[in-house]
């Protein structure tokens, strides 16, 4: 009985520790707050604070699947009851860095944000051994002539999966 | 030992799952922020309303066929603003103390979603209501209103050149 015991808290702890070893792909986001600041109707604004890029989507996998990586709008971007079409809002991915995959519309296409998951990139095989892709991105915002004032916010959310 | 050997095949199953499950999907959210610039603007096309030289007791219309200056407002604010006419200061001409009522204005087309006051009004030193936003005007759409003028000079006055200052307020108090 006793070693019974001891070898369920031997597998228990194997368990655990599977949580980590096995997470062989992962996200990193260097900068998760998109701030356009203040802008007038009828004008866009292209967020790239640190000179043609905003942030550095990094995507890793050592599955050796192939995965893909998607977006979309949780929460459009609103004010009380007001909202800022999602076509207004798009993504812009102006390097992969070491990623030989394929970028959906491919690099410096403007493209709009949906409210469902939407491809961004399909890693390739060399994508999928451990090499990261370091996706530098970029986003426009365009304000409708005719948008109440306020202050809007947005939730946007990524997704790597190995799912299409 | 069936126990244990239960036991083992049962966790290396749920490793197993745990490795199929856990490492398919990761998830990260980024946020949005941005603040749409407030708009409140009204211009005039033509801010000279100069009647000449008016005989007493003659009435006289600028542009008696059409619209003598326009007015143009625009807000994004999301709720209903007012145009208002008032008289600025005193009428100046040969005789002074002439009625300000003398001086009168209409708006002869509206166009925009919402209401104009209709026929002749007296300017008077209190502002008064000549357009009420609605629907698209409050959300940027410019609304633009045409105005009419003319002066109804007593026969006790003296005949001559009349002038005053007239004020247009866009305000989102009525």
């Amino acid at each position: 009985m006793r070693k019974h015991a001891i070898l369920m808290v031997f597998c228990f702890t194997c368990l655990l520790a599977a949580g980590h070893a096995y997470a062989a792909i992962s996200m990193d986001v260097d900068q998760n707050m998109l701030d356009f600041r203040a802008v007038n109707p009828g004008s866009t604004t292209v967020l790239a604070d640190k000179g043609v890029y905003h942030n550095i989507i990094t995507l890793t996998s050592t599955n050796n699947k192939i995965w893909y990586f998607k977006a979309h709008l949780v929460r459009p971007f609103t004010s009380g009851l007001n909202t800022i079409p999602n076509e207004n809002f798009k993504w812009e991915c102006v390097s992969i860095g070491q990623g030989r995959g394929i970028v959906t519309n491919n690099i410096n296409v403007p493209t709009p944000f949906t409210s469902t998951p939407s491809l961004i990139y399909t890693s390739t095989d060399t994508d999928n051994t451990g090499t990261p892709v370091a996706m530098m991105m970029r986003y426009h915002l365009t304000i409708p002539k005719n948008q109440i004032s306020g202050a809007y916010d947005a939730v946007i959310r990524l997704t790597m999966n190995e799912i299409l | 030992m069936k126990y244990t050997i239960i036991t083992i095949i049962s966790v290396l199953i749920t490793l197993a799952s745990a490795q199929h499950i856990g490492a398919e999907q990761v998830e990260r959210d980024m946020f949005g922020a941005v603040t749409v610039n407030p708009i409140f603007a009204v211009s005039l096309d033509n801010a000279d309303v100069n009647f000449g030289y008016v005989e007493p007791g003659k009435s006289v219309e600028l542009k008696p066929d059409t619209y003598y200056n326009a007015v143009t407002c625009n807000s994004n604010k999301g709720r209903a603003w007012y145009l208002k006419l008032s008289i600025l200061g005193e009428v100046i001409g040969p005789t002074t103390n002439i009625p300000l009522d003398s001086f009168k204005w209409l708006v002869f087309k509206a166009i925009g979603d919402g209401a104009a006051v209709e026929g002749w009004q007296p300017l008077a030193e209190t502002p008064l209501v000549a357009y009420t936003s609605a629907g698209r005007d409050n959300t940027g759409e410019e609304v633009t209103i045409q105005f009419k003028y003319k002066l109804d000079l007593p026969g006790t006055a003296m005949a001559g050149n009349y002038r005053t200052k007239i004020l247009y307020t866009m305000t989102d108090v009525p």
